[in-house]
């Protein structure tokens, strides 16, 4: 690297290091929302989805996913869809919509899929890593199997989730699944679809993510 | 690109112009309005309000105090995740590596995300005069680039424009716009523009919201996603922080992130949480190839070395401040001629920019508090804001290390007036002779008396003084008592 600039930390830290800084003595907490049933949370995930502007189907069972996916194709008439090669419905997704529209899988580096990406995927399609019921969010930990843009580019992302992956709340998530200890090179946040409020505070759908956001619950095995 | 320039040292006048501006006042009318409503209904429950308020207050104060410790830790972190970590001591220093870093990959297109930090540093005037274009990729951050100007408010950078003077812009300059009022179509518009942009982009630049130390990791916290499309599509991210925003734990971070959001616009979430931890890893196959962090002080570690001032590091860049400000809200963000707009911009200002550039901005205040009682992290600012208008009068006290242009607005006039008072009141003879010729000369006194009399009228004074008075009063009721005892 060119850039050395080891003077520049030096000076930073002899000024912060001048200062003796008391840690203040009370410490606290704040107590995030907690669900007193799964059907509660459930109840609460699907809310604040909805009022997020996403869609949320919830399915009784994985063995629905097939179907729905199929008449999702047809309502929204996509041609060309992108799901990963190896994440948890990867499979489900190619069974149930190869026939029905182009579906390409993310085998090569980003920089080959990136005008595919950018101008003709009609739809992306994703599993979740965690859910929050809280907030209603979905935890992306995109990896090599579901890459980061999947949940990003296309016009549209459908996200999977299972409904044994809903925590009740972002803390509890972290501490549960033991975060601090390393994480993956990103991890994503998602609840609805891309908006905008910058033009005289109207809400816009759309603004450089998404537009629609379908979230697709199963509620069972 | 020459940006339209406003000085703190012209506040006065600036602020007088945007008040006869009645389209920017009703704009920011709507906007205020509509903010504090939207944090009302996110915060409805006062004692959850009261409890996670002193609970971002104590993380803040927290890792504040480690704030050494725990930027050599971040530093460490970050690099064993394959980020390069970088210093800047201030605003060239970060200019010029940033510039490198750019010039190093032979990059001339750049997208940035928004980042306040970057505008305080005029990133986007030093690329340009490089050769290197620089796209805003916020909406409002878009909007307010063609328009040649810096945002007024710190979240919403365009608010002080409504919807026709957006589409006259797009209409200026972008190629086959179709003109039209419609926000949906208006966001489509720049949506397109801003999809070419991503995909030419050879770097990407953003802010940061938390940096973790535990774990070496960014937290960007945005609606649209242009800030995801910056820090994944092009082959080099640079993240530019200030110092203070490190954070000690990842579980810090959901305290923090919920009242950050519902404090700025009311939202229980944003759309997106961004948390970065490193380049492109094998065999992932997207995401930047490589990640930079640059840490910028800029004047930071000044408010750091004052116990009260170290305060203002605490802030969240949430903006509750300015949309509860009843100056903010009537002059708007360009009158205050600062990156950082209303009540945190007047009481961090002084520390990026010098006291002698913003003396008026402390004074702009009528110490209302309305910006404490909102603040998430309980930053006391009215009581900041009177420490800095001493500290721009009157030399440091002792121990107390000296602000850069502390005393600049220090005037001999005044000095020599107050001395005089001083000697006078410990005189009582002849402050009781010079107070009685006073009332006797008051109605000779001019009838306009400068900035005093310009919106009020000049007092009328007593025609004799205080202790006069009193005395007279005395020696009426000692009188009425004795005839009083006589009955």
């Amino acid at each position: 690297m060119a850039v050395s600039n080891s003077s520049a930390k030096q000076n930073i830290m002899q000024r912060l290091a001048a200062v003796s800084a008391l840690a203040p003595t009370n410490q606290t907490s704040a107590n995030a929302w907690q669900a007193s049933s799964p059907e509660q949370a459930l109840a609460r995930f699907e809310q604040s989805l909805v009022a997020a502007h996403a869609d949320v189907i919830i399915l009784e069972n994985a063995k629905q996913l097939s179907a729905c996916l199929q008449e999702l194709q047809q309502q929204h008439q996509w041609q060309t869809a992108l799901c990963g090669e190896g994440g948890e419905w990867s499979e489900v997704f190619s069974l149930a919509l190869a026939e029905h529209l182009q579906l390409n899988h993310f085998l090569q580096p980003f920089e080959q899929l990136k005008t595919a990406l950018f101008e003709s995927t009609d739809v992306t399609f994703t599993g979740c890593a965690a859910g929050i019921a809280d907030t209603g969010t979905l935890v992306l930990k995109p990896s090599a199997d579901e890459p980061r843009s999947l949940s990003l580019i296309a016009p549209c992302h459908v996200a999977v989730i299972k409904v044994s992956q809903i925590v009740d709340n972002f803390s509890q998530l972290i501490s549960e699944q033991h975060w601090h200890k390393g994480l993956p090179s990103n991890v994503v946040l998602i609840s609805g679809p891309s908006k905008t409020a910058d033009i005289q505070q109207t809400l816009a759908y759309g603004a450089h993510g998404p537009s629609q956001l379908i979230v697709i619950v199963i509620n069972g095995e | 690109m020459s940006v339209q320039h406003y000085y703190p040292s012209q506040f006065k006048q600036q602020a007088s112009d945007a008040l006869a501006n009645q389209t920017l006042r009703s704009n920011f009318r709507g906007a205020m309005d509509y903010l504090q409503q939207k944090r009302k209904d996110a915060f409805s429950d006062p004692q959850e309000l009261a409890q996670l308020r002193e609970h971002a207050e104590n993380i803040r104060q927290r890792c504040l105090s480690k704030l050494p410790q725990l930027l050599e830790q971040l530093e460490k972190n970050c690099q064993a995740n394959g980020i390069q970590v970088h210093w800047a001591e201030d605003a060239k220093q970060a200019q010029q590596l940033i510039a490198e870093l750019i010039q190093s990959q032979g990059a001339t297109k750049v997208v940035k995300g928004k980042s306040m930090v970057t505008e305080e540093i005029e990133l986007n005037q030093h690329l340009e005069g490089l050769g290197i274009e620089c796209v805003e990729s916020d909406m409002g951050e878009y909007i307010v680039q063609l328009a040649k100007e810096t945002p007024s408010h710190i979240i919403m950078p365009a608010i002080h424009k409504n919807k026709q003077q957006v589409a006259d812009l797009f209409k200026q300059h972008i190629k086959d716009f179709d003109y039209t009022l419609s926000v949906d179509k208006l966001i489509q518009t720049g949506r397109e523009a801003l999809r070419t942009k991503f995909k030419q982009a050879e770097v990407g630049i953003s802010g940061v919201n938390f940096a973790v130390a535990e774990t070496g990791t960014l937290c960007l916290v945005e609606n649209e996603g242009n800030g995801r499309m910056t820090t994944t599509v092009p082959p080099v991210h640079i993240a530019v922080t200030g110092i203070e925003k490190v954070v000690e734990f990842l579980s810090d971070v959901p305290p923090l992130f919920s009242i950050l959001t519902r404090s700025a616009t009311g939202q229980h979430i944003t759309t997106y949480f961004n948390m970065i931890s490193g380049p492109r890893r094998a065999p992932e196959r997207d995401g930047p190839s490589e990640v930079h962090l640059v840490l910028l002080d800029n004047g930071r570690s000044q408010a750091y070395a004052d116990e009260a001032l170290r305060k203002t590091l605490q802030c969240i860049r949430c903006g509750a401040c300015m949309n509860h400000c009843p100056v903010y809200t009537r002059v708007g963000g360009h009158a205050y001629g600062t990156t950082y707009p209303g009540p945190i911009g007047k009481i961090i200002s002084p520390h990026l920019q010098g006291l002698a550039q913003t003396s008026d901005l402390v004074t702009a205040s009528s110490l209302c508090g309305a910006c404490e009682e909102v603040c998430p992290v309980k930053i006391p600012i009215p009581s900041l804001l009177q420490r800095l208008r001493h500290d721009a009068k009157l030399p440091a006290a002792e121990q107390t290390p000296s602000l850069k242009g502390q005393a600049s607005a220090a005037s001999w006039t005044e000095h020599t007036a107050w001395r005089m008072w001083a000697w006078l009141s410990t005189h009582p003879s002849i402050y009781n002779w010079a107070m009685a010729v006073g009332v006797k000369l008051a109605k000779y006194l001019p009838m306009p008396m400068g900035e005093w009399t310009r919106c009020r009228n000049k007092p009328e004074l007593a025609s004799q003084t205080f202790h006069q008075t009193m005395k007279r009063r005395a020696s009426k009721s000692v009188t009425r008592s004795a005839t009083g005892g006589a009955r």
